[in-house]
């Protein structure tokens, strides 16, 4: 079970998409969470969303699943049920502090196919919630050439450094 | 003494001060640790522990004929010795950063683990000082092209100066880094110290004025950190040739 998160009722909907609450609660700052009862052709599940000035912050399902797995589950574009709570963020401590709940702040609007949703939420998002982009990182770590450069300049530089600040005794020849 | 660690990024926002009062206090439960705010031109450590009304800081140790002394500078905060700097720009433009050398070698004569803060820029000889002092770097990333990219930079700075890798934090990490931690370790040459999530803990810490070890010590991310602490091992017996090395380093600002 997802734990107690306390809060204030605000509305309960069930809705046909479910991109129009995500919305609501970017466009309302909303802090709190949706409650999400998924009820798809293929598949129920019922978690939590919180969000953080209208930015989904964590996901955490009833049967235990969590983060990214856990949007997946509960964020689909089928008919849901959807309660929304407003509580401080202090009370959200008890998923915000679990790594393994973390989502990318697009993640829902993503998973829904909401363009331009996911471009709001990740305009909104502080600028330190940027998501691991794996695979523009391991293109970048894979480019031995692009990273030569950037070592050879780097010791270049501390070379021009090293003199014009006085430093060469400290440097080494490695 | 046992060792000097820079905790340096190349730039800024990665939480370089949150990770040097957090290594610093995990290690105080073994060692005699001091802290110093080297990042002399954008100081921040004071407001992460409490010191925001400091009477004496490591400005007033950078200029001649020191304004204080290097004890007046220091203050006790949670098992460590902490050595805040001011966050005046008038004090920061009439220090003198090659006196941090022979302010390191009083401090690291004192104490077992020197951490130093380091300012988030390689361009200027203030802020190179600190990876050129110590023995170590601890390298701070977030999971992004740009800070990566700076990281890299500073590795090689550090190698450029003889100064080894103690290993790579991925810092404010959102979601799970997969196989990029392997390529950075093998691009970085050194190991990951610790991978800390992003956590409303270390924001609530910095607005209370605490390291986060203190404000939320089972948080997610201090449990990184501490962990990150066991594995830098701490190198003993460098006594005397540390102290000497900054003292023969000495050298006036160009």
């Amino acid at each position: 079970m997802t734990p107690d998160l306390g809060g204030r009722l605000v509305r309960a909907r069930s809705v046909d998409r479910l991109g129009v609450s995500f919305a609501r609660a970017l466009t309302e700052h909303h802090t709190g969470y949706l409650r999400i009862v998924a009820d798809g052709p293929l598949h129920a599940a019922t978690g939590v969303v919180t969000v953080v000035d209208g930015v989904p912050v964590t996901a955490a399902c009833d049967d235990g699943e969590c983060g990214p797995a856990a949007v997946d589950a509960l964020v689909s574009p089928g008919p849901s049920r959807v309660e929304t709570y407003r509580c401080d963020q202090t009370a959200l401590a008890s998923l915000h502090d679990r790594a393994d709940c973390r989502v990318p702040p697009d993640a829902p609007a993503e998973r829904l196919g909401e363009d331009d949703l996911a471009a709001r939420t990740r305009e909104r998002a502080p600028a330190d919630r940027a998501t691991v982009d794996g695979a523009t990182l391991l293109s970048f770590l894979g480019d031995d050439r692009r990273l030569e450069t950037i070592r050879s300049e780097a010791r270049a530089e501390a070379h021009a450094d090293a003199t014009d600040w006085g430093l060469d005794d400290a440097l080494t020849d490695e | 003494m046992v060792e000097v660690l820079a905790v340096a990024s190349g730039k800024g926002g990665t939480g370089k001060t949150t990770t040097t009062l957090a290594l610093g206090m995990a290690l105080a439960e073994t060692h005699d640790v001091t802290v110093v705010d080297a990042d002399t031109g954008m100081a921040n450590l004071l407001f992460h522990t409490g010191l925001d009304d400091a009477d004496a800081t490591l400005h007033d140790l950078l200029v001649g004929d020191r304004a204080a002394t290097v004890e007046a500078a220091t203050y006790e905060r949670y098992g460590m010795s902490v050595v805040p700097c001011g966050t005046s720009l008038a004090a920061f433009e009439a220090s003198d950063p090659a006196r941090l050398r022979g302010v390191v070698a009083d401090l690291a004569a004192e104490t077992d683990v020197l951490l130093l803060d380091s300012p988030a820029t390689l361009a200027a000889k203030s802020a190179v000082l600190p990876v050129v002092l110590a023995d170590r770097v601890v390298v701070t990333l977030q999971p992004t092209v740009p800070s990566l990219s700076d990281g890299l930079k500073v590795r090689e700075y550090a190698r450029s100066y003889g100064t080894g890798a103690a290993g790579v934090l991925f810092n404010k990490v959102h979601g799970r880094l997969g196989r990029v931690a392997d390529r950075v370790e093998a691009q970085f040459g050194a190991g990951t110290l610790a991978v800390v999530p992003d956590c409303d803990a270390v924001r609530d810490a910095r607005d209370a004025g605490e390291p986060v070890l203190a404000h939320a010590p089972d948080s997610a991310a201090a449990t990184a950190f501490r962990e990150a602490a066991t594995t830098l091992e701490p190198r003993p017996g460098r006594a005397g040739a540390v102290a000497d090395r900054f003292r023969e380093a000495v050298v006036p600002e160009s």
